[in-house]
């Protein structure tokens, strides 16, 4: 979609986006570079669901930004609830799974936990459920860069 | 008034620039990859994932280096097919590193860190109406867990499409237009209507698969060693090469469920039939000529 300033007739720039108070909704604002008039084009959830399934960013400097991480949600902010609950589980606190959290979460080195946020958002919770189960079962007290080296070992048949 | 193609440049997000790059990203990370294969069916429930499987087997024991992809996000098997269910994911320091079986035989499969009653987490702004996003989503997904695996150096991939026509296309929009197709169906002419529609919707869209695999073609008897008829009569046969013929061997289920053992010397007429598909597939692979890839733009 581009924007263009009837009045001035020159295509208006992006200059923000950002969430907005209704939930799942998006303010994306477009100012005219002739006119200096903005506005501000508001998306319903559904669209801003659309957006974010292609994994792709809103926003000015988004190209620059998807390449760091291109499975963020279109606009930083807009994590649905279950994204965020797992973001803060990427921090040393217990992971969102009961069974995890009951046994207590293993604590993660900063090396370990770099090597976690290489792999796709959507799967970091699952894939640490299974290395911290492992760490656990051999009688690992944290999780290094050594224990995701032993638990490929661990081969299957 | 400025027409669209007068304004350079999208909205501001470069939208389609943000797609190109994450084609790009996957296209590099698949580069070590001789050969992309999926298994795909319009049929559901015909075999592709044990198959898939099998052939990965019968590809290894013949020294192929060779790995699965499981695209099936909602209902992943390979993990168990193989047996790598309890093993973790190798976060190494190149990204996902591919479990592999003891045989050498890699595996991504997400059976490999669900639990098995656990659904794959799909989180929306949106509430409700998921058929507006959620294959668009899939999709995305699947493609940023292929780019963030470091597979290596493989002679083929093997990959597990779940079933039907449009799943199919849709993830050989993601795969690329390298991917070669290899179609499976039953010896029954209710499944291989089903499966001559999935091949003329495939053409349709520029895909000329490699040839099929005739799956439960006969079952194979273990107490006489026969192979007796499973289905009436044959019906038409699909207008592709057929790759090969393989029986029904009552024990694949129970080794399926415990996660199959490397393939050994056993001379059975379901794996010896495998091992001919495997050289079909092989000998068909080097006569493919690969397509380049389009430019999204
Ligand atoms: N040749 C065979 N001999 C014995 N059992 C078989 C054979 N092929 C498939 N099966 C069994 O048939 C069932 C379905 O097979 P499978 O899951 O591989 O099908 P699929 O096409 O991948 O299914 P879906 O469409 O759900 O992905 C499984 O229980 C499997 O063990
Ligand atoms: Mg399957």
């Amino acid at each position: 979609m581009k924007f263009l300033c009837v009045a001035c007739d020159e295509a208006m720039k992006l200059q923000d986006a950002m969430p907005a108070e209704d939930p799942g909704t998006l303010a994306v604002v477009y100012c005219c570079p002739e006119c200096d008039r903005q506005m501000a084009m508001l998306t319903n959830p559904w669209e801003t669901q659309l957006v974010q399934s292609l994994g792709v960013k809103i926003g000015p400097g988004a190209e620059s930004e998807s390449t760091g991480c291109p499975f963020a949600g279109a606009v930083q902010g807009l994590q649905s609830a279950e994204t965020e609950s797992l973001s803060t589980s990427e921090t040393t606190s217990p992971p969102a799974s009961a069974e995890v959290t009951a046994e207590g979460a293993l604590v993660w080195t900063p090396a370990a936990l770099a090597r976690l946020e290489r792999i796709p958002e959507f799967v970091r919770p699952m894939a640490r459920q299974g290395i911290e189960h492992w760490a656990r079962d051999h009688g690992w007290p944290q999780v290094t860069e050594e224990v995701l080296e032993a638990a490929r070992g661990g081969m299957g048949l | 008034m400025k027409r669209y193609s007068e304004i350079a440049g999208d909205g501001g997000s470069d939208i389609l620039g943000q797609v190109i790059e994450q084609r790009r990203a996957q296209a590099a990370s698949l580069a070590g990859v001789g050969h992309l294969v999926a298994i795909a069916s319009g049929k559901g429930g015909v075999g592709k994932s044990t198959l898939t499987l099998v052939l990965g087997l019968a590809l290894r024991q013949r020294g192929r280096r060779v790995a699965i992809l499981d695209c099936d996000l909602n209902g992943p098997c390979q993990a168990q097919l193989a047996g790598l269910q309890e093993v973790p994911w190798h976060l190494s320091e190149e990204g996902l590193g591919v479990p592999r079986r003891a045989d050498g035989l890699g595996v991504l499969s997400l059976g490999g860190v669900l639990a098995a009653e656990q659904p794959m987490p799909l989180d929306s702004v949106a509430q409700g109406d998921a058929h507006t996003w959620r294959a668009t989503r899939e999709m995305a997904m699947l493609s940023q867990l292929i780019t963030a695996t470091s597979w290596g150096e493989l002679d083929l991939l093997l990959v597990d499409l779940p079933p039907g026509s449009e799943r199919t296309l849709h993830h050989l929009g993601v795969l690329g237009a390298r991917t070669s197709v290899v179609l499976v169906t039953l010896p029954s002419a209710l499944a291989t209507g089903v499966v001559s529609r999935s091949l003329g919707a495939l053409r349709a869209a520029g895909h000329e698969p490699l040839g099929y695999l005739e799956n439960m073609a006969g079952y194979y008897c273990r107490d006489c060693g026969e192979v007796r008829s499973l289905f009436p009569e044959a019906p038409r046969s699909l207008d592709l090469p057929c790759l090969g013929s393989i029986p029904f061997d009552p024990e694949w289920a129970e080794r399926g469920d415990r996660g199959w053992p490397p393939l050994g010397e056993e001379r059975d007429p379901a794996l010896e039939a495998v091992g001919h598909a495997a050289e079909a597939l092989l000998a068909s692979l080097a006569h493919r000529e690969s397509p380049e890839e389009e430019d999204p733009r």
